[in-house]
């Protein structure tokens, strides 16, 4: 435990740093707008007030956030290694990636509350998408890129097509894979909140699109901070699930 | 026993030569050094051997069958070792003889790659080590492993000593030249490729010195039915060392020939 916070003492150093300077910018000194800019003295209590309704908004969140991430990253990465592995495919296909990744999700919004037969599950669409296409991407572009000698290796010795891709195409790829997956995973949080905006009863980013509504910036403040705290959790476990798995790479 | 048949091979990469009309024919267990200048075109002919590229024009045949892709038949130890990184050394030898022999169980497997492991001289602990974590010369000790553990009747070798300090380039050609001349039934052929004329006079029961890009063989040098001396008589024998000489000297001639006409 001594050695796990010495290793993460500048991050400590830098939090506790970001702690003081926000607190002497608004309850002390007060040189931040005191209506948007909540001081610490309104924003702490108001964690123990709502702790509650922010685990139940938690709760709520994942519900979305993981059937939408899991199916995000399982077919980013399906279709992307297909993709990746084929030329013809790649060749005819990648125009299509490029423009449609380029529609910000947010804008699909009445699209999917229109062709979907629930809120929830236009909400999990929109999530979805947001993660998918830079899953996709980046798949596509480790399989393109894996070094060739890896295959014509697999070729020498006769490995056959699904043992080569689970055993020789996926591990070769899987750095850029996993950088992808970060990446989308940030995003989906991101597209959490868009997607909390409708429909929802509860949520992290429903939390705090309810409470901008009403100007309580101490709530919304507070909210903020349990979503980046949460966040920081999960790619906290999502690191050392990256760490293993690339284990094999020289700068691990 | 297989006989390797190169008739009228060439091969262009674009629109640049880079072998033209390559012959050769080889008897079942010779052990064959293809000798010549760095990118005189020596590595690409192993590749056409292996079958990761196609000729252009010619045919390369084992026991009268073509070579049309990579395969178990003819194994490859390539210079920068062939492991993969994400696996441990005996992984990487276990995946190797899984696809070898079907039948095979996993405890089989791993006892197999334990077996060979010790082999090639390293200690059991290597077999769950990445390849990382290993010097270059015990990764390229897997790899001879590997390549020997799979018993392929054909062995292709691309400058796989190329990248090793002396004294580990000295114990690894001797442990595969003893690993070769110990098989007495079924002696694998192998194909190893080189620029050292030493390692050459070493190792080969065959040499064939490479020209310059467009390649072509520009000398053949067969030790059948002569006494060959080992690394302790080489220096001292007047015969080997007049091949020795020969050999630099056609080597020499051939770069300063080709670059004047540059």
């Amino acid at each position: 435990m001594k050695k796990f916070v010495m290793d993460r003492s500048g991050i400590l150093l830098i939090f506790i740093g970001l702690v003081i300077a926000y607190e002497l910018l608004t309850d002390v000194f007060g040189m931040l707008d005191p209506f948007l800019f909540r001081g610490l003295s309104m924003v702490i209590p108001a964690f123990g007030s709502h702790f509650d309704m922010l685990m139940k908004g938690l709760i709520s969140s994942l519900g979305l956030l993981i059937p939408a991430y899991v199916m995000a990253t399982f077919s980013g990465i399906s279709l992307g290694v297909l993709i990746g592995s084929k030329k013809s495919l790649r060749k005819n296909i990648t125009p299509f990636i490029n423009a449609f990744s380029a529609i910000p999700a947010p804008l699909l919004t009445p699209f999917a509350i229109h062709l979907f037969p629930s809120f929830r599950s236009a909400s999990i669409f929109i999530i979805f998408i947001g993660a998918f296409w830079p899953t996709l991407g980046t798949t596509v572009n480790a399989v393109m890129t894996i070094d060739k000698r890896y295959l014509e290796n697999a070729a020498t010795l006769e490995i056959g097509e699904v043992e080569k891709l689970l055993r020789v195409i996926l591990p070769a790829a899987s750095p850029t894979i996993l950088s992808g997956c970060t990446i989308a995973l940030k995003f989906s949080f991101v597209m959490l909140v868009v997607a909390e905006m409708f429909g929802a009863t509860s949520g992290m980013g429903y939390f705090v699109q309810y409470y901008s509504d009403f100007a309580r910036f101490d709530l919304v403040i507070a909210g903020f901070i349990f979503m980046a705290f949460i966040l920081v959790g999960i790619m906290y476990l999502f690191d050392i699930m990256k760490v293993r798995m690339l284990r094999w790479t020289i700068n691990n | 026993m297989l006989e390797v048949s190169v008739n009228h091979v060439s091969f262009s990469y674009d629109k640049d030569l880079i072998l033209a009309d390559i012959n050769m024919k080889v008897e079942a267990g010779a052990f064959v050094c293809l000798l010549g200048q760095s990118g005189c075109g020596k590595s690409t002919f192993l590749r056409l051997l292996a079958g990761l590229e196609r000729p252009s024009s010619g045919d390369i045949l084992v026991d009268d069958a073509p070579v049309m892709k990579a395969g178990l038949q003819r194994g490859v130890v390539f210079q920068d070792y062939g492991l993969f990184p994400w696996m441990s050394a005996g992984e990487n030898i276990m995946i190797a003889l899984k696809q070898r022999f079907k039948n095979m169980s996993f405890s089989e497997r791993k006892a197999e790659a334990l077996k060979r492991i010790k082999d090639v001289e390293l200690p059991e602990s290597v077999f769950n080590k990445l390849p990382k974590e290993l010097s270059g010369g015990m990764k390229q000790r897997c790899a001879i492993a590997r390549a020997f553990g799979i018993d392929p009747p054909i062995l292709l070798m691309d400058e796989p000593f190329g990248a090793l300090d002396a004294v580990t380039r000295a114990k690894l050609q001797d442990l595969v030249f003893d690993l070769w001349k110990k098989e007495t039934e079924n002696r694998k052929t192998i194909f190893f490729v080189t620029h050292d004329v030493d390692e050459a006079l070493l190792l080969a029961t065959e040499i064939f010195v490479f020209g310059q890009s467009p390649s072509k063989i520009i000398y053949n040098y067969s030790f059948k039915g002569k006494l060959k001396s080992d690394r302790t008589t080489m220096l001292d024998d007047p015969q080997t060392m007049q091949l020795r000489n020969n050999l630099i000297k056609i080597i020499h001639d051939e770069v300063r020939t080709k670059s004047h006409n540059l």
